[in-house]
């Protein structure tokens, strides 16, 4: 046998592809000289070694096929790339064209961006879920429900949102970009901590959990520092700073009601917000109760069978809508 | 595979789409061969189906699409190569890879080295090669399959096999000597 078809041959034997004649000839063969058996190992070992590297693809062909079919898409919004030739004069005419038309466009949309205020700044409202959301700079957002927050400036020199209801600000860092939240007529303004507003019909409220705020309302001015809050009423520019007691107002963040000796009002007031519920204290003395624990947001139920197993001082009474927490 | 050779000379969306998921797999795979990098595996795969869409039509049938498509893939991947220098990335990568192979130590690296030039030397060969000893060793195909796939004859796969183990033989010819106590040591344990 000539050398190239031995081996063409022998492959065919290690992958047993020969017809039987072939394999008599080619068992003759390897017993005939201890030399053609070490190149049979040869050849072997190169098979087997390569097939060793064999890998399944992991792809999956619908997901790369959805994929290819996002790719296809951006290649048909692209213009197509052809070569300009003298032929072509009106190419280069049109493309001059295009390329002023593009420069044109550029500069108004900067122009549109430095003057900002113009309907294309952000703005985001939630409806009954509390929602996250993150602002141009970064800073993150978590708004209560049924509230708003709207971008005000194109936040280059200032970072300035109006808030209507409730939200918790996360502000990025950024010295030189104060960050200003208009809530009524009160301003905070801040420079990258994280702070809660609350801003009712009647009053605002504004608790700090990290870094410092200015609150101001008027002429009037205060700073924040953490777990500190200020509750500005709407009919006077008094500013209050007192130390923030609970991490009530965290709830529609954390999705826990956290109550640390904080008096039942209070815990009821953020129930009833949370849950739209109408739960009322009806004795005095229950009122300033202290609670302490942490109630899983799940319902306003399960909230009160947790409440009255672990106060025995409490009962509870329906009438209509209305849940009437009494002493026993 | 006579079903794959589209008389139309534009493709519909349907038989594009049939055409993609028919292949994608077997060609993602045939490039991890050369790339070892199932992404950038992933990119030259979309990459070069984008280009047969774009075209349009189907390239001229000589042979069948699935020869067309390994064809392509050969040389873009080696393009990839080329350009990207993952060659270097691709050694270490490699070598990796095959770590968890063996645990008897000076085993490892010998069979380590082997795999890695291996590696090598299988993007040494020839397009039509490479193909044919891809589709027989890494997809285990029979010869008449892999005639049917590609439009060849028996005989040329054949002929293929033969000159990819000489290019092969060639490469690795310092492995050889060692071939008895490897073999022993890889494919019996």
């Amino acid at each position: 046998m000539r050398e190239e078809t031995d081996e063409d041959m022998l492959i065919k034997y290690i992958l047993g592809e020969t017809t039987d004649t072939e394999l008599e000839t080619i068992e003759l063969w390897l017993k005939d000289d201890k030399a053609n058996m070490r190149k049979l190992e040869q050849v072997k070992f190169i098979l087997e070694s390569s097939q060793q590297l064999a890998q399944q693809s992991p792809a999956d062909e619908d997901d790369q096929w959805e994929k290819f079919k996002i790719k296809r898409e951006a290649l048909n919004t692209r213009p197509k790339v052809r070569s300009i030739t003298a032929r072509a004069g009106w190419l280069q005419m049109a493309a001059a064209i295009l390329i002023f038309m593009g420069g044109a466009s550029a500069a108004y949309y900067f122009y549109k961006q430095q003057t900002g205020l113009n309907g294309r700044l952000q703005s985001f409202a939630s409806t009954d879920k509390a929602l996250i959301d993150t602002l141009a700079d970064g800073s993150i957002v978590h708004l209560n429900r049924y509230s708003s927050v709207t971008c005000l400036s194109d936040f280059k020199k200032t970072r300035e949102v109006k808030l209507t209801g409730e939200a918790f600000f996360e502000v990025r860092h950024n010295e030189s970009v104060p960050f200003i939240v208009h809530a009524g007529q009160v301003n905070i303004r801040d420079i990258g901590t994280a702070f809660n507003v609350k801003s009712h019909t009647k009053n605002v409220e504004v608790v700090v959990e990290s870094g410092i705020v200015r609150v101001t309302k008027a002429d009037a001015s205060v700073q924040l520092n953490p777990q500190q809050k200020v509750m500005v009423d709407n009919s006077d520019n008094q500013l209050h700073v007192e130390q923030n007691t609970d991490l009530l107002y965290n709830y529609y963040r954390s999705n826990e009601f956290i109550a640390n000796k904080t008096p039942l009002w209070r815990v009821i007031e953020t129930i009833n917000e949370a849950y739209d519920s109408h739960i009322v204290i009806a004795d005095k003395r229950l009122s300033n109760l202290p609670l302490t624990g942490t109630f899983k947001k799940e319902s306003v139920n399960k909230f009160l069978q947790l409440l009255l197993l672990t106060t025995p001082d409490i009962r509870m009474e329906n009438v209509g809508d209305n849940i009437i927490l009494k002493s026993k | 595979m006579n079903e794959e050779r589209v008389t139309a000379n534009l493709f519909s969306e349907v038989e594009f789409e049939a055409l993609f998921k028919a292949h994608f797999k077997e060609l993602h795979a045939y490039a991890f061969s050369f790339l070892k990098d199932w992404d950038k595996a992933e990119e030259v795969v979309q990459g070069l189906f984008l280009k047969l869409w774009e075209k349009r039509e189907l390239p001229e049938m000589h042979t069948s699409m699935r020869s067309y498509l390994y064809k392509a893939a050969y040389h873009d991947c080696l393009n990839l190569i080329r350009r990207e220098k993952v060659h270097l990335q691709y050694q270490t990568r490699t070598a990796f890879a095959m770590k968890d192979e063996s645990d008897n130590a000076a085993n490892t690296v010998h069979l380590r080295e082997v795999q890695v030039r291996l590696s090598a030397a299988l993007n040494m060969l020839p397009e039509k090669c490479r193909t044919v000893f891809h589709l027989s060793r890494f997809e285990q195909l029979k010869y008449r399959q892999i005639a049917d796939h590609l439009g060849i004859s028996i005989k040329t796969v054949e002929k293929q096999m033969g000159k990819a183990l000489r290019i092969l033989r060639g490469e690795m010819k310092e492995f050889l000597p060692l071939i008895a106590v490897l073999l022993f040591k890889i494919f019996k344990s």
